[in-house]
């Protein structure tokens, strides 16, 4: 990959670090590990901008950087209207980057700059740095050996070494020495006192800012020394010595003359201990290492999508062939096979947790954008809202996530334009002056639980049901809960602003945030007190292509359904009412549940046996249940879609390859859900009460 | 040759340090070999690891001292600051 | 009437209940044994099902209930030609069931006939002509035609094969 696509990929992430730094630096102005973010990713796009030849984006964020210099030495205070400005800056670093180039762009630049220069007077004294032309910058491949002796003083003053050696550490990859500055006597040795040195040879590919930014917070009175590596001196075994101080030159020089290896002569003369000489070893083995790398090595790797689908394919594949090597150890009972079998289910079971997880991102990665959204938008509309986020660790396959980015901004959109009041109006309620709205991801028996939730002003269930009845969805004689009411927001065509704003966007409405969750095999479903806020919950499976499913049998025929949306099982005698009836309501536990005899609805051929399980599955918050002949089993359960020639039949999500070879149909829950809701059936019932 | 085990505290930091340091010296003073238990030791900085080292590498012979029952975690945090070769008891 | 020309095209042959058809072979992918298909319900009764080919899952059409042919039960001969089509510019792979395949032939183009255009065993637009082949009457199908995006989109939204419009050429 040429190096300017290198610099792009990483300018777009530095660019997104630097948006989300300014974000919460508006909301906590002193944070100084932001502030340091957000200077570093500014200077790194000026280095790396002007080593692919883009100098005018290198002149343009100097000006940002030295702003950003003069904040973290506390010169410059941030505040709203410098957030502005710098998010303003920050857009337009973004339109250098990606966009051609223009005499406009240039005129903004200026202006920008002009704006950044009120705030950050260039009189103070510019660092030596900001002026070396960017060729001649520190950046680029980096071995740096790093001394620290920190202050005798430093534990009782509070300061400890831990979190400065492992944010180090965290750079690249590094190796590690500690020993003593003056060897302690074990009478008068003084625990209090810090008596260590640590001596840290690191891989990096940072800049010497960036290490020492580690030491931010670590007093004025610690030795710290900073240096590049140069190999070709380093890897000398008398040097490292003489680096830990271990033995002077003279000395050396005098030993050195012998053939026998330096190391042994010099612990047998007494001289080094061999403890000493046995770290310097290991040091030196670091540098030999780090010197037959070509590159220094990352701590994460690019791979093209594509590589990883088809990985991905590879693994499916082995879960299905796995599953057949199973199926003859059953049936043929070899017992040196099924052995084998076992194993080879657990190393492809965990195979396939590896790859899966490689695709997973967190959720905290689309965060960053929820904020800009809420933030600006919020503005725009005058009112006073913030954004809370939890779960941002919450992992889900990366395809997912980007086909959940729409709706979710479509839903932080109505949240913003409809939900959360004018400050006045929420003040006349009792509220605060200022709306929240959370989102939150947390795992859920096997999915993924996003909620969007805003302490707003809730749905208006009669203008929703007005709507509703002037567009025919609903009769004024139906009787409809509160809860039915509010799920009307999701029928086709449905939008209760008085015009569609621009805000919300034309003509999307909820219903096609609910199409493109359950198109990812997710539910959506809402919940709002009006008055009190509205909450609105996605739950996704977490990865799209293996679930695990519950295998069930109906006449000869087997299907599967999506092991997360089962709740229990129950076995029932079967009645006439299942013979002639496509779906019946039970009595469970006090609930009237609704079961579809899929016997029915599928059509099947065969005789009916005399008991039936119905399975209680959940969708969209609700309870309906489904009958089958037989519960086979659990089984891992990869999906392969169905010909696009299927593609109007409803009820079924995909098919799935079992161990003997046949086929199995996966079974739609939503689908399912939604038909037995327009059955007529439903209230001509009488209810029916299984054993529960 | 006289052995005595001692529980090192749940908390090994700059706030005990010297108070555990005397009570292991004055363990020694009294038997051949401390063994340290290092097992309920949950939190540590630095100030108790380089007392570990201590006791690690500068306890004048005859005098021995031994280390077990160290946790994961535990073993983090020397390894942070390099000390991950702690020996531990076989 | 174009200029024969001296065009070979090589054609599957295969029956349909008593009659003959035969399909290009370029577009045929492989053909396979019966096997077990799995039924996919409340879906019209030409699609059979589907089945699994190397661990992909494949429909089967039985083109003699989309024809409207006689049905008979599978027998040891019975096989499913794979061929592959393409639907609003996706490409799959689709399964013909067919009572027994013969053998591949190599025509000459300037054998074919073009269909007579009433008392045909099944629909005008789909045959590209008959040809007479070692005493056997082999009717060529359009494959391309039968499982055109129209077609195909008609069997996707579930309706019978779309009949053509014959004109009366004797008019009343």
């Amino acid at each position: 990959m040429d190096l300017l696509n290198v610099f792009l990929e990483e300018a777009r992430e530095h660019l997104n670090a630097l948006e989300e730094s300014l974000l919460v630096l508006e909301q906590s102005p002193s944070d100084a590990s932001e502030i340091n973010t957000a200077f570093r990713a500014m200077h790194t796009i000026k280095g790396s901008a002007g080593m692919v030849g883009l100098d005018h984006v290198s002149y343009f964020t100097h000006h940002v950087e030295t702003l950003f210099d003069q904040v973290r030495k506390g010169i410059i205070r941030l505040d709203h209207a410098s957030i502005s400005l710098l998010l303003d800056a920050k857009d337009h670093v973004e339109s250098l980057i990606f966009k051609e180039s223009s005499n406009e762009m240039m005129a903004i630049s200026e202006q920008l700059i002009h704006r950044l220069q009120d705030i950050a007077p260039t009189e103070h004294a510019v660092t030596p740095e900001a002026e070396i032309p960017p060729s001649q910058l520190d950046e680029g491949e980096g071995y740096w050996r790093i001394t620290i002796a920190p202050d005798e003083n430093a534990f009782v003053d509070g300061f400890d070494c831990m979190p400065v050696l492992r944010e180090l550490q965290s750079l690249g990859d590094s190796a590690l020495t500690v020993g003593w500055r003056e060897q302690p006597q074990q009478e008068s040795f003084d625990p209090l006192k810090c008596n260590l040195v640590f001596l840290l040879l690191l891989s990096a590919d940072v800049s010497k800012d960036s290490i020492h930014d580690a030491f931010m917070f670590v007093q004025d009175d610690w030795q710290i020394d900073i240096d590049r590596l140069s190999f070709n001196e380093s890897d000398k075994l008398g040097d490292i010595l003489q680096d830990i101080g271990a033995i002077d030159k003279a000395k050396i020089e005098a030993i050195q003359n012998s053939k026998p290896k330096l190391g042994e002569l010099l612990s047998e003369s007494g001289l080094v201990s061999e403890k000493t000489v046995d770290q310097a070893l290991q040091q030196q083995a670091f540098i030999r290492k780090e010197k037959e790398k070509t590159t220094p090595s990352q701590p994460t790797i690019k791979v093209p999508s594509n590589k990883l689908d088809r990985l991905m394919d590879l693994v499916s594949e082995l879960v299905i062939v796995h599953s057949a090597i199973s199926q003859v150890s059953l049936v043929n009972d070899i017992e040196a096979l099924d052995t084998a079998s076992e194993e080879l289910g657990r190393l492809t079971a965990e195979l396939r947790d590896t790859t899966f997880s490689v695709r997973m991102l967190p959720i905290g990665s689309t965060f960053g954008r929820f904020r800009r959204l809420v933030r600006d938008l919020s503005r725009e509309l005058g009112k006073q809202v913030q954004l809370e986020t939890y779960g941002a660790d919450t992992e889900l396959d990366k395809v997912v996530l980007e086909r959940l980015g729409d709706p979710l901004v479509h839903i932080l959109r109505n949240s913003l334009d409809h939900g959360i009041e004018m400050a006045d109006v929420r003040q006349a309620a009792g509220k605060s002056s200022q709306g929240t709205i959370k989102l939150e991801a947390t795992y859920e028996s096997g999915s993924v639980k996003i909620t969007v939730s805003d302490d707003g002003g809730g749905l208006h269930a009669d203008k929703i049901l007005a709507k509703a009845i002037e567009r025919g969805v609903v009769s004024a004689e139906d009787n409809l809960s509160v809860h039915e009411i509010q799920n009307l927001i999701f029928e086709p065509g449905f939008s209760t602003a008085a015009k569609v704003s621009d805000v919300s966007g034309r003509g999307v409405g909820m219903d096609v945030v609910k199409t493109s969750i359950e198109a990812l095999q997710g539910q959506v479903t809402i919940d709002s007190v009006q008055g009190k806020g509205t909450a609105i919950a996605i739950t996704l499976p977490m990865t799209l292509a293996i679930i695990e499913g519950l295998l069930v049998r109906i006449g000869i025929e087997y299907y599967v359904i999506p092991l997360n949306t089962v709740q229990e099982c129950i076995e029932e005698q079967t009645t006439e009412s299942m013979l002639h009836q496509s779906t019946r309501v039970i009595n469970c536990r006090g609930d009237y549940i609704t079961c579809i005899n899929l016997r029915q609805l599928f059509h099947v051929k065969q005789d009916m046996p005399k008991l039936q399980q119905t399975i209680i599955c959940r969708a969209q918050e609700q309870q309906f249940g489904l009958s089958v002949d037989e519960i086979v089993g659990q089984r891992q359960t990869v999906i392969k879609n169905l010909s696009p020639l299927y593609r109007h039949t409803t009820g079924l999500l995909g098919a799935t390859i079992l161990g003997d070879g046949n086929v199995a149909l996966i079974l739609d829950i939503n689908d399912l859900y939604d038909s037995c809701q327009l059955s007529d059936s439903y209230e001509n019932m009488p209810a029916e009460t299984p054993p529960c | 040759m006289s052995k005595k085990t001692v529980v090192a505290p749940k908390e090994l930091t700059v706030a005990n340090a010297k108070q555990s340091k005397e009570d292991w010296l004055a363990q020694l003073s009294e038997h051949q070999h401390l063994r340290l238990d290092l097992s309920e030791m949950e939190e540590i900085d630095t100030c108790g690891a380089q007392l570990l080292w201590f006791f690690h590498q500068c306890i004048i012979a005859p005098k021995t001292v031994s280390f077990f029952g160290l946790t994961e975690h535990a073993k983090r945090a020397l390894a942070i600051i390099g000390m991950q070769d702690l020996p531990l008891e076989k | 009437m174009e200029e024969a020309s001296i065009k070979k095209l090589q054609v599957l042959s295969f029956f349909l209940d008593q009659d003959c058809f035969g399909a290009e072979i370029s577009a045929i992918q492989e053909v396979i044994e019966y096997r077990p298909i799995t039924r996919v319900p409340r879906s019209p009764d030409f699609m059979l099902g589907v089945i699994n080919l190397r661990g992909q899952v494949i429909p089967v059409v039985d083109l003699r209930l989309y024809f409207s042919l006689n049905v008979s039960e599978p027998t040891v001969n019975t096989c499913i030609i794979i061929i592959d089509v393409k639907l609003s510019g996706e490409s799959f792979a689709l399964g013909l069931l067919a009572d027994s395949v013969k053998e591949v032939v190599e025509l000459d183009t300037s054998d074919i006939k073009p269909p007579p255009k009433l008392g045909n065993v099944i629909d005008n637009k789909f045959i590209l002509g008959m040809v007479e082949y070692n005493k056997l009457l082999i009717i060529l199908l359009s494959l391309a035609r039968i499982f055109s995006d129209d077609e195909l989109q008609h069997i996707a939204d579930g309706s019978e094969p779309s009949e053509t419009v014959i004109e009366e050429s004797d008019g009343t």
